[in-house]
């Protein structure tokens, strides 16, 4: 009898047609850089935590306190009697975590390296198929340290739980002095320094400001206050402390020190984008880092910096400034920061504005007419992670702790293509569950103010300064007035401030699809880029998410997805072709209050609907023009 | 082929994970097989047999050219593949430079893995460390090419008695309770994945004193046993009793398939001694011209009162994540036939057409012409094992 494949009368029956993915997930707790953390004092012994480890979550997310996590541990007695001796838990907040899983995919490549030289070659095997030899990485999900811990004894079994929390946490208190008293007492060295404009960072471009503060790791020392008579004021600001090589050290500095060994550059990187999602090196962030706008803005400006080929004394690093940044790789660079994504310089109104719309130009903190101000007695503090938000709402741009626990500034990928990804490609057998959320917008009109010079914030009165409205009519019929404003300084000419509001209004609104995605445990994924879902064709941007890992259970990844991007149908007539009518004859582009009108193709034989290609181009600009 | 079955130290390779190791001891007297052989011969009757099949998803990534990130979903197979393309991807990947050529090799790779990649001559005194990478740990790379070697040189087990009950079941994946207003939404998902439930019986509990000849040295010197001749008296146990369970052929079977179920075409992590496991292989099993890939899902047997001298039954459920029919059309439809010569056949009154009993050669059963080369039910390459 034949089998069941040449069977003519069981034809449609196909075996092994439906797919099983075989994967073998792993996580792993580092504390304090170790798999086991110290147990008894005296005879240095230590405890591996890693058998007591049952469950672990971890959270991450494009916004500064997105990055968290909790793991589950299960104690038997005789550990727990270690762990928790005498009443003093060795598990304690402050410690440092990191978290590694084991990958979803395979890599290749990792063992290219092995040679018959070596010890490999005793044992008589081909090297050359180390090259094809796969193995599953285990990548870094979470650094972070332990917000609290707890414990609990029951039935003869000790539970803990720890929470924890990003590196990031600790930037809601670590202050900047933005303008410290004229009179205080301070310790030595002490980064506290008055200002007239208000806040050290007024005026001061995005990059600047979060290189400033990646780099000044503790930020100010509280206390600084101002004071009339040295009697009325007791503080141990200025204590210092004997060190074991005999001199006396502010206690200041000491803490200083320890926490630049604990965010040094080696173990939290800061990672800056620019406008076009270009990563910056670390001496290429140096460079944008440290120089103000008006430095920046002139060497972008620079026809030696923007033409290529411009030689002149580009390579001499020492002569200018834009042969420096040449030297360091920014050539032709100045379109990562600045960059004109809607408005063309041709026709501008205001022709100092080359390229219209300039990062360096757009400060979190700007001059306004009551903001110039010298404190006396008072010190102003900010949290580094507020200023940090406060740039990041200026901007529109991201700042976050990575899964690996870089910091990163950048801005949103909403348009990434990411389909060549598999990480970033959710196919039918990836998805456990999904649910996509439509809600209604935030808001159906925009209306972006300015002052009438750029760089000064000349307050809210309507009869100072420039305006631009957009309005989405569309939405507006669909859903009402719903009204948004912004204020911004890095503009004054109404044409601009019209297309910011029309970009201010997509933002705001970026969560009217939205969806969650559960998938199996894919620790290669990071937050901030798209994901794309062949079923759907279409793509979701990964805010948010979390890997639940639970040894001997489901492991799995869910991710908290927004601003869709799907395929466009144009507006058209409804209805069957006419006799010699063609599908695009029936596409109005111009009545957009005509329904949907998907073309359709053929893909393989099979009919499929297609998106409108070039939408956006093929839109009669006019329509929309505020002229 | 399977009518012998393989000494049971043939498995101690096999890893089945940190937390168990199957030692074997020097068996001074002769495990004894009462089954009939013949019945274990694929071409005769219907073996019951399982194999260890290597990663899928690894022997993909091996066999082909770099590419990343390696497909996950397409793993193992195509949706058109059959067993044969299953078997050619292992003698592929049998071809590949990671297999070990003698047991030496093996020794020298499983000592390696065992120095943390060290290697120490101790001819020359001189030590030699592998390269060790930062990313992926050398050693544990060691580990997974020793273990896959360990796979590829298991022989199939075959079991001496069949099961006396396979059961297959094919579960529909469907729900039907939610309502509307004018009856139920019904949602078809297709089928579970094939499960399969096993309970057989062992056979007795046998084994028989040693003769050899005396011309060559018998591993039981200095265990009891003499060391030329006849034996004359034994000191190891024999006959059908419960001592000889452990020296019987049908113990060994048994405990041969708990190895395979120990491992369960796993790669463990015996460097970390983890649970964490590196690598997801199969167990084949092969009856009945088909052959289910998949894993197992529990394992018992019983010891009772009363089989006291064998007879141990088993049960095991399998669930099957590939299932191939590995038939083929090789003999004419002809009239059945008695078992026996008898006249109530239509044929016995002429003579030439008489039918013969059983196993007599001048059979009516002519074969065929194979359409197809002959195709084992079980998978040839493992049928043949790398020096061991």
């Amino acid at each position: 009898m034949p089998n069941l494949l040449d069977r003519p009368y069981a034809g449609n029956f196909q075996p092994n047609a439906r797919r099983v993915v075989k994967y073998t997930p792993d996580a792993l707790v580092y504390v304090n850089g170790d798999l086991s953390i110290p147990g008894c004092p005296k005879c240095n012994g230590r405890i591996n935590i890693q058998r007591f480890v049952k469950s672990v979550s971890v959270e991450a997310g494009v916004h500064a306190g997105a990055a968290s996590g909790s793991i589950q541990l299960a104690v038997p007695v005789i550990w727990g009697d270690q762990l928790f001796r005498e009443g003093r838990m060795l598990l304690q907040p402050g410690l440092e975590v990191h978290i590694y899983m084991r990958g979803y995919f395979p890599v290749q490549g990792q063992f290219a390296h092995l040679d018959t030289a070596d010890a490999v070659g005793q044992t008589g095997l081909n090297q050359g198929n180390f090259d094809n030899f796969p193995t599953y990485p285990y990548y870094h999900v979470f650094h972070g340290v332990v917000t609290s811990a707890d414990y609990s004894y029951s039935d003869g079994f000790y539970s803990a739980s720890l929470q924890l929390a990003s590196m990031l946490h600790f930037w809601q208190f670590h202050n900047i002095a933005t303008n410290a008293a004229l009179v205080a007492v301070k310790p030595d060295g002490t980064r506290a320094q008055p200002n007239i404009w208000g806040n050290i960072y007024t005026n001061m471009h995005p990059y600047a400001i979060i290189y400033d503060l990646y780099r000044s790791i503790i930020g100010a020392p509280g206390g600084i206050e101002g004071i009339a008579r040295l009697d009325t004021y007791r503080t141990n600001l200025n204590a210092t402390i004997t060190t074991r090589d005999g001199q006396d050290r502010l206690i200041y500095s000491m803490v200083q020190l320890y926490w630049e060994e604990r965010f040094r550059t080696s173990i939290q990187s800061l990672r800056m984008y620019g406008v076009n999602g270009k990563l910056y090196n670390a001496v290429q962030q140096a460079y944008i880092g440290r120089r103000n706008s008006t430095k920046l803005n002139k060497l972008l400006q620079h026809n030696q910096h923007l033409d290529l080929d411009a030689q002149s004394n580009a390579k001499d690093p020492f002569s200018r400034s834009f042969a420096v940044a040449k030297a360091i790789g920014l050539e032709g660079a100045g379109l990562d920061v600045t960059f004109a994504p809607s408005m063309g310089t041709e026709g501008a109104s205001d022709e100092k504005e080359p390229l219209d719309f300039n990062m360096t130009s757009i400060f979190a903190f700007t001059l306004s007419p009551g903001s110039a101000n010298l404190n006396v007695f008072n010190t102003s503090y900010m949290p580094k992670l507020t200023i940090a938000q406060q740039v990041c709402e200026a901007t529109g741009f991201e700042f976050y702790q990575d899964v690996d626990g870089d910091l990163v500034f950048k801005p949103p990928f909403y348009n990434l293509d990411t389909r060549s990804s598999r990480v970033y490609r959710l196919e039918d057998i990836d998805i456990i569950s999904f649910s996509v959320q439509e809600k209604e917008p935030q808001a159906t009109y925009c209306t972006v103010k300015s002052g009438l010079i750029n760089s000064l914030n000349t307050g809210s009165d309507p009869s100072v300064g420039n305006r631009g409205t957009f309005i989405d009519w569309r939405l507006v019929c669909k859903y009402g007035w719903r009204p948004a404003d912004m204020e911004i300084t890095y503009f004054s000419n109404p044409k601009s401030l019209f297309f910011v509001a029309q970009h201010r209004l997509d933002i705001l609104n970026i969560d009217i699809h939205s969806a969650q995605v559960t998938i199996p445990l894919r620790p290669e994924m990071r937050p901030g880029y798209p994901v794309y879902i062949p079923s759907l064709d279409c793509f979701y941007y990964i805010t948010a998410l979390s890997h639940q890992f639970s040894f001997g259970s489901a492991c799995q990844t869910s991710l908290t997805l927004t601003a869709r991007r799907a395929k466009v149908f144009a507006p058209g007539l409804p209805g069957p072709l006419q006799e010699g009518e063609n599908a695009i004859d029936r596409i109005k582009l111009d009545e957009p209050w005509l329904p949907e009108r998907p073309l359709e193709i053929m893909d393989n034989g099979i009919p499929r609907w297609a998106g409108f290609p070039n939408l956006v181009m093929a839109l009669d600009p006019l329509k929309l023009n505020p002229k | 082929m399977a009518r012998t079955p393989p000494p049971a130290l043939l498995y101690q390779p096999l890893p089945a994970g940190p937390g168990w190791k199957r030692t074997y001891e020097i068996q001074a007297n002769v495990p004894i097989d009462g089954s009939r052989g013949i019945l274990r011969d694929s071409s005769v009757g219907s073996p019951f047999t399982l194999s260890v099949i290597p990663p899928p998803l690894l022997m993909d990534a091996m066999n082909r050219e770099r590419k990343e990130p390696i497909d996950v979903i397409s793993a193992s197979l195509r949706v058109n593949d059959d067993f044969t393309a299953f078997q050619e991807k292992i003698t592929e990947f049998r071809s590949n430079g990671i297999v070990t050529k003698s047991n030496v090799q093996q020794t020298r790779l499983e000592t390696l893995v065992g120095n943390n990649g060290i290697f120490f001559d101790p001819q020359t005194g001189q030590t030699n460390q592998a390269n060790v990478l930062g990313i992926a740990d050398v050693t544990q790379a060691l580990s997974v090419i020793s273990q896959l070697n360990a796979l590829l040189a298991t022989p199939p087990l075959t079991l001496l008695i069949n099961p006396m009950a396979f059961s297959i079941v094919r579960q529909k994946k469907q729900q039907y309770s939610d309502r509307n207003r004018s009856g139920y939404i019904f949602m078809a998902w297709g089928e579970e994945q094939v499960r399969l439930n096993v309970s057989g019986r062992i056979g007795a509990y046998y084994a028989g004193t040693r003769y050899f000849d005396g011309d060559s040295p018998q591993n039981f010197q200095g265990h009891g046993g003499p060391s030329r001749g006849r034996i004359s008296t034994t000191t190891s146990p024999s006959g059908n009793q419960f001592a000889t369970m452990r020296d019987s052929a049908s113990y060994q079977n048994l405990m041969s398939l708990l190895t395979l179920f120990r491992n369960n075409g796993y790669i463990y992590d015996l460097v970390g001694e983890s649970e964490a496991h590196w690598w997801i292989g199969m167990i084949a099993i092969s009856y009945d011209q088909w052959t289910y890939a998949g894993h197992f899902e529990n394992f018992s047997f019983t010891h009772q009162e009363t089989t006291m001298r064998g007879g141990i039954e088993f049960t095991f459920d399998f669930v099957a994540s590939f299932v191939f029919d590995n038939a083929q059309r090789n003999f004419q439809v002809l009239p059945i036939r008695a078992p026996t010569p008898s006249p109530s056949e239509p044929l016995w009154s002429d003579p030439t057409k008489r039918p013969l009993p059983i196993g007599t050669t001048r059979g009516r059963l002519q074969p065929a012409p194979r359409l197809n080369p002959p195709l084992s039910p079980v998978a040839d390459p493992l049928r043949a094992p790398l020096l061991r």
